[in-house]
């Protein structure tokens, strides 16, 4: 064929239309005069070139009128040296930006169009197929590893990405124990499927309380905007869709989900569809995604069925039937204990990957935890004690179905006031306002004014003292904003530089304040907002100046400083004065649940019904606000304390209980 | 509003039904049972693959698909056989015309690429293009599901496209492929330059204090000394990027895996008569 391919079977690309500068020309331009071209850099269609005049480097463009110039030979003869323009110089023939080859056979095929034969359509289908198919690459090197934003890398994370890639083709049960990342693997999973085109449409399902913490992680880390499930909205459009478990098994978003063919599904805390019988365990089986990632530390809680179900879900009929499996596989007598635990290794070991704390060598850094318990100074505690009587005062006077109106008001309130007098100024002034306290007004009033009186904190001069006692970088966490600002302002008096981290800031002043606590600042003064998934790894003391009555919240802000990649043990000061709701959920959280000592893995299933987002504060309002003494304090809370013990201990016992189970049975090795 | 339907196309296929298609394609008798699919093969097909019979399976539920990796050098084996050659096909469609327009027989040719760029960046891509054969007014081309294989009747009836139409074609569809590259070429090789460039500006630097030093009336030194030195700087640093440059593109190829004539034909009964296409 005629204008086919170059002579050497390549094709050159982008011959461009420039001028053809180089750098050593020599110009003349009607203004500057004689200069000489030290830097040239193609632009769409035209040079910009730097060319140094006699008064000064310019840069301009190549459309300029310039005129090249050529020196003349001596007049002995010998080219004056060096001659910038001269073959020597300029010799350098710029390879063409781009080159390709013509695979072999195209002539062959050329010629076929003209003559034949033909191939039927139907093999002309099949071989593009193939084609396509073939497209797809190997999984031996993973592309994602490069587009990861301030993950670091375990080697038992990329492992199970490659196992789950290679070897159980995208349908993985991820089992590993507490605090090894299983949501690093499941966003390694995904983002390599998203990378390679095989996964268009992903769903991720978590617990309610999750979901704000995963969009925020795939966001963060794995470059991921995630659409988060909201009724009202057309979320169904979305590829990547984040939603609660609950939100969408509910009957008006079911048929949807199911609609939207997601090619891969991850669920998180998968231990929840343990039961074959249950709307969730249906609604994902009826979902039949290509690709299914289940992630839990603990997939058998009480039966060796449970851990059928969910296989069930990933592999149908790998372990056989319900009743084949409970006859081959379960002692007689005992759910829990398992037989022929070799050939069930076998089974699992296709679908399951489990990597223990003890099969890996990475430090796991210990939590050290003082509580430093103080007495408020005279006017505070005065405070405290007017604002504690007139909410409850407020609440208990108020019928049932009235008091939610201001009953947020009153537990903002009376949880600013545990936080600092200042957080709580602005609250009593707005409660002022409000024609419910109608009858109540000059008593608030009065503590609006004696909030204002209140110039220092008794809390402060303890942290002051931590600071100044040690040159450690230190996080200071409070709930409220006027809280923050004191602090941030009561520091910087004291010298200290401090650097401050809200949710009002943009993305760009997060992330300065971030880079300023790295760089120069010792403290940095934070509310939870936004904060989540922010790498504070470089700090290793962590202040709460107030306290969460949150369990979750109060883990979450632990948790950014003590994570995979923390190489210091993290000391954790909680600052509760005596005889405030704060100092009653602390010895919950700290007596019962043991947050501060160890990472729990499931906080929702300790919580049990206290797991919804809210339900904890308001039992604990509900408890401070109607008690009528301490005795009422002592016993309520006791029962509250009661309640999570026992959800504590009933995770240690399952924890354990998979430990012994599953250690033996799983492994996580990338076949050869 | 209602919700979306399953966007899954056609294209899909598992690669059980994939090689099961092979197969078929390639004459071998296939039956599907459930999730399995049994091939009874020519002797040609035996002989290349070492086996008389094939079965397939899909994976119990049918959702991942596994295919016949329980013998993974077989489904390497099959895979090649569907990719063994390039295929060339020809395809018709009624002939269709634009208002007022007479309904003539037209040509265009459809090249199926497939592009290794050779950067690990960029990912392969099969590429088509679809081009027509002759110069001004070439008509409208008939939407790709109007395509099909000539009856015999209109095999006799058409004709061979001209070769120096087909030649013009060729190095259009070329061009059109550099564009491809250089679009896609480009971010890297920009990153590429950039790198060179940032390398090459504490040189730049050096260079201006010489010229700086040039002017400044220290003449002593031989015209253009210094401006020599720094070309040469300069040069090795082109040289660099150059070889760079060819070292990445010398693995970009282009191969033409299918290619199909189309030819819209006029009949006896135009498509409108018919009731659209075929």
């Amino acid at each position: 064929m005629g204008p086919a391919v170059s002579r050497d079977g390549r094709r050159g690309v982008g011959a461009g239309l420039f001028r053809g500068f180089r750098v050593g020309d020599r110009v003349v331009h009607k203004t500057f005069g004689e200069g000489l071209i030290v830097e040239v850099r193609d632009r769409d269609g035209f040079e910009v070139l730097e060319i140094a005049f006699p008064e000064g480097i310019r840069r301009l463009t190549s459309l300029y009128p310039l005129e090249p110039l050529r020196r003349a030979p001596r007049s002995d003869g010998a080219e004056s040296a060096p001659t910038l323009a001269s073959p020597r110089a300029g010799s350098l023939e710029m390879t063409p930006r781009a080159e390709f080859r013509i695979g072999a056979g195209a002539e062959e095929m050329l010629q076929r169009i003209l003559t034949g034969p033909y191939d039927p359509l139907r093999e002309h289908d099949v071989h593009l197929r193939t084609e396509r198919y073939t497209l797809h690459r190997g999984f031996d090197r993973l592309l994602c590893l490069e587009h990861l934003h301030d993950v670091q890398q375990y080697e038992h994370q990329v492992q199970a990405c490659m196992t789950v890639l290679r070897r159980m083709r995208g349908r993985s049960l991820l089992a590993d124990e507490v605090g090894l990342g299983k949501t690093i693997e499941a966003g390694l999973v995904l983002k390599e499927y998203l990378l390679r085109g095989l996964v268009q449409r992903a769903l991720v399902l978590v617990p309610a309380s999750l979901v704000e913490q995963w969009d925020q992680e795939l966001r963060r880390k794995f470059d991921l905007e995630f659409a988060i499930l909201k009724h009202g909205t057309a979320w169904w459009e979305e590829p990547l869709l984040l939603a609660s478990m609950d939100t969408a098994k509910l009957l008006r978003h079911r048929d949807k989900v199911a609609a939207a063919a997601f090619d891969l599904v991850v669920v998180d805390e998968a231990h929840r569809l343990k039961n074959q019988k249950t709307l969730a365990w249906k609604f994902l089986d009826r979902l039949a995604p290509r690709y299914l990632l289940l992630l839990t530390a603990t997939p058998v809680q009480n039966d060796l069925h449970e851990l059928y179900n969910l296989v069930q879900l990933l592999r149908p009929g790998l372990l056989g039937t319900y009743r084949t499996f409970g006859r081959e596989y379960m002692r007689r007598g005992d759910r829990r204990m398992p037989q022929n635990t070799a050939r069930l290794a076998t089974l699992l070991g296709e679908t399951m990957i489990r990597t223990t704390r003890a099969s890996t060598s990475i430090r796991f850094p210990k939590r050290e935890v003082k509580n430093i318990l103080f007495d408020l100074s005279e006017p505070e505690r005065a405070l405290y004690d007017d604002v504690t009587r007139l909410v409850r005062r407020l609440v208990q006077g108020q019928k049932e179905s009235r008091r939610g109106a201001i009953k947020l008001t009153l537990l903002t309130l009376q949880k600013e006031i545990g936080s600092s007098t200042f957080a709580a100024a602005p609250t009593l002034a707005k409660l002022m306002q409000r024609d419910g306290v109608a009858p109540f007004r000059p008593e608030v009033e009065a503590l609006w004014r004696m909030a204002r009186c209140i110039d220092n904190n008794a809390k402060f001069e303890g942290v002051a003292r931590i600071i100044s006692a040690s040159r450690e970088k230190v996080v200071i966490f409070t709930q409220f904003r006027a809280t923050l600002e004191f602090l941030a302002r009561s520091l910087r008096a004291g010298g200290i530089r401090v650097a401050t981290f809200h949710g009002a800031l943009t993305l760009r002043e997060k992330e300065a304040a971030i880079a300023q606590f790295r760089d120069r600042a010792r403290v940095l003064v934070s509310t939870e907002a936004g904060g989540e998934g922010r790498n504070l790894q470089f700090c290793h003391v962590l202040v709460n100046y107030d306290l969460p009555w949150n369990p979750m919240r109060i883990e979450q802000r632990i948790g950014r400083l003590h994570r995979l990649g923390q190489e210091h043990d993290v000391h954790v000061f909680n600052f509760t004065a005596r005889n405030t709701v704060e100092s009653y959920v602390l010895e919950i959280v700290h007596e019962k649940i043991n947050l501060f000592r160890s990472v729990i893995g499931d906080l929702d299933m300790v919580l049990g019904p206290y797991a919804e987002a809210g339900t904890f504060e308001d039992a604990v309002f509900k408890i401070w606000a109607q008690a009528r003494g301490d005795r009422d304090l002592e016993r309520e809370f006791g029962k509250l304390g009661a309640a999570l013990l026992v959800g504590r201990k009933r995770f240690a016992a399952v924890e354990e209980l998979d430990r012994r189970l599953l250690d033996g049975l799983s492994s996580n090795e990338t076949p050869s | 509003m209602k919700p979306r339907r399953n966007r899954r196309g056609p294209e899909r296929s598992e690669l059980p039904e994939l090689l099961a298609a092979i197969l078929e394609a390639q004459g071998a008798t296939v039956e599907r049972q459930g999730s399995a699919w049994e091939a009874a093969l020519p002797s040609t097909l035996a002989r290349d693959l070492g086996t008389a019979r094939v079965r397939i399976l899909a994976s119990p539920a049918g959702r991942a698909a596994r295919g016949a990796e329980n013998d993974a050098p077989l489904t390497e084996r099959i895979l090649l056989v569907g990719r063994s050659r390039g295929a060339v096909t020809r395809l018709v469609a009624p002939a269709q015309t634009g208002k007022g327009g007479v309904a003539t027989t037209r040509h265009w040719v459809r090249f199926h690429w497939r592009i290794r760029y050779g950067i690990d960046g960029v990912a392969e891509e099969l590429l088509t293009q679809t081009l027509p054969l002759g110069g001004k007014g070439v008509g409208i081309r008939p939407p790709d599901a109007a395509f099909r294989e000539p009856t015999d009747e209109e095999r006799t009836r058409l004709t061979a496209p001209e070769p120096e139409a087909l030649a013009s074609v060729w190095s259009r569809a070329l061009r059109l492929i550099e564009s491809r590259i250089r679009l896609r070429m480009k971010p890297h090789e920009d990153k590429m330059r950039r790198e060179l460039h940032r390398e090459m500006r504490q040189l730049s630097i050096h260079f201006r204090s010489l010229i700086a030093e040039e002017r400044s009336g220290r003449r002593r030194r031989a015209e253009d000394r210094e401006a020599g030195r720094m070309l040469q700087l300069k040069e090795d640093w082109e040289r660099k990027l150059a070889a760079a440059i060819r070292q990445r593109a010398h693995d970009t190829e282009a191969q033409l895996v299918a290619a199909a004539l189309l030819t819209s034909v006029v009949g006896a009964r135009s498509s409108r008569a018919r009731g659209g296409p075929v």
